[in-house]
């Protein structure tokens, strides 16, 4: 079952187009990584989901036109984890998590702690106190908190040590192994192919390869889609281009 | 000297309870409302004027509250929020402007006879330790440390505290947090503007009630709020009450005309030594 619809997605900062006529689905239960270098669109992608930046086009949840508003698509079913993390600093780690679960009767604060055991050992001290991977695990634990249906996770490994992003990969597994929807965006591939069901490469605000992630195998391939270069021989020639 | 300190501490709990309005509004829409005190005078007139019209005090005191949280968020939301040039200037220019026509509106409204208003709780002084105070000015005191504790109590214990925290902190962060925050912004001015209402109907039993009443409290409590440290609720109620004994002093001491040049002098002296505050904390620079 499709879960997410994305039409003619383009989103402007004034002048600049950063999303030129974006298209894809997700499905219900998938893992779907959006990859792409540094200004390629992702982010701005993201932030139009979930109602963060202004667009044009088509974007539907579940069949429904979801609205221009973060705490309206929040309360729709959609959890976003930013880029940046973007955790209060000046609050507590519980506190974090009971504004994560804003609107919602059920408190999924043991759930989550049961998830970052780590959280739960540092749930009275201030979130701007903790190491960056606390403070990943903070962020993805307070868009947990919402119940999301679809969790949308922009860079979640950026700025960590590699020991750090295997232990937030493995959680984000964690989490989509209960059965969550996911679309992860990361700059860099291996874990989040490693993980997706379904594969987008973006580049100057364009979907230009799409596909599953045995297609991507080839990393000559997914180097020229990424830099922009002459595609080789085989590779991604294979697949679906926009 | 403790009959002078009681009753700094008296006018100094009114300062504190208008710069609380004056911080809370600061935190979440980083905006000095100067139309604070006006608002508040029109609250405290509709008080009067319920109460005049043969309702229970409680009820009009009551009514008075409501108008002050509805009235002071639409400020937020009709003017702020409609600013198609949102800064600092065009947002001091929009409440100054809002100082003066709700002075004007509350003058055509209600007229501008000065009226006897009534104290919330009546009797003879009481006399202890060697004080002598009024039961109203007692009750000042009461008002003052019950909205500290509540004010205290909402911050750190119920979601809402914690969100208007997460707000003021960062609003950015808030938004991509999917929280409601023109929702939580109100909330804010609500909190605010019944803050105002209520010191009004603390004051007017003492000052009497007239047009003017609060642009005194105002001032002073905007002194307050700065000293304080301006983002800090704690700083403005700690600095409210420290301005209102020193005022209290100075006039039993040195001169009551030197009183309130004392508290502009502080404030002067706090921008000077220690601009973030009692309480604030010194803005970080990136190297």
């Amino acid at each position: 079952m499709t879960l997410l619809e994305v039409r003619g997605l383009s989103v402007h900062y004034g002048a600049v187009q950063a999303v030129h006529e974006v298209d894809f689905t997700v499905e219900e239960g998938a893992v779907v990584s959006l990859l792409g270098a540094n200004g390629a669109g992702k982010t701005s992608t993201i932030k139009a989901i979930c109602g963060a930046a202004p667009y044009r086009g088509s974007i539907r949840f579940r069949g429904r036109s979801l609205p221009q508003n973060a705490a309206r698509v929040r309360a729709a079913g959609v959890g976003h984890v930013p880029e940046g993390r973007h955790v209060f600093g000046g609050l507590t780690v519980a506190d974090n998590l009971r504004l994560g679960g804003w609107g919602k009767r059920r408190d999924r604060s043991s759930e989550i702690y049961q998830l970052f055991p780590r959280l739960a050992e540092r749930r009275r001290q201030l979130a701007g106190t903790l190491s960056g991977g606390e403070q990943q695990m903070l962020a993805i634990g307070r868009a947990l908190m919402g119940e999301p249906d679809l969790l949308l996770l922009d860079e979640p490994t950026l700025g960590l040590a590699p020991v750090l992003c295997d232990e937030i990969f493995d959680r984000i597994r964690d989490v989509s192994a209960m059965g969550s929807t996911l679309v992860l965006v990361q700059q860099h591939t291996s874990r989040a192919l490693a993980l997706a069901d379904y594969v987008l490469v973006m580049r100057g605000g364009r979907v230009i390869a799409r596909g599953i992630p045995d297609d991507f195998a080839d990393e000559e391939a997914l180097s020229a889609a990424y830099l922009g270069d002459e595609m080789p021989h085989g590779g991604l020639n294979n697949l679906e281009k926009t | 000297m403790m009959q002078y300190v009681a009753s700094g501490l008296v006018s100094g709990g009114i300062y504190a309870t208008m710069a609380i309005g004056i911080v809370l509004i600061y935190r979440a829409s980083g905006v000095i409302n100067f139309a604070h005190g006006e608002l508040a005078t029109f609250g405290t007139f509709v008080v009067f004027a319920c109460w005049s019209a043969g309702l229970p005090l409680p009820l009009a005191l009551l009514i008075g509250l409501l108008v002050g949280a509805v009235a002071s968020p639409c400020i937020e939301a009709f003017v702020l929020s409609g600013l198609r040039r949102r800064t600092h200037l065009t947002e001091v220019m929009a409440t100054v402007a809002l100082f003066l026509a709700l002075n004007g509106l509350t003058l055509a409204v209600f007229g501008e006879e000065t009226h006897e208003f009534p104290a919330l709780v009546t009797g003879p002084p009481i006399e202890a330790f060697g004080l002598v105070m009024s039961r109203q000015s007692i009750l000042v005191l009461v008002v003052v440390a019950g909205l500290t504790l509540i004010m205290a109590a909402m911050f750190r214990f119920t979601r809402l505290g914690a969100a208007m925290r997460a707000v003021s902190e960062s609003r950015e962060s808030a938004e991509l947090a999917g929280l409601p925050v023109r929702r939580i912004v109100w909330s804010v001015w609500a909190v605010a503007g019944m803050a105002g209402v209520l010191a009004g109907v603390l004051i007017a039993p003492i000052v009497y009630l007239n047009v003017n009443m609060m642009i005194d409290v105002l001032t002073k409590a905007l002194a307050g709020a700065v000293v304080g440290g301006l983002t800090s609720v704690s700083g403005a109620i700690t600095a409210g009450l420290l301005l209102g004994v020193g005022e209290s002093l100075v006039a039993g001491y040195v001169s009551t005309q030197l009183a309130t040049p004392f508290v502009f002098l502080v404030l002067v002296l706090a921008l000077v030594v220690r601009p973030q505050g009692l309480f604030g904390s010194a803005p970080k620079v990136k190297l």
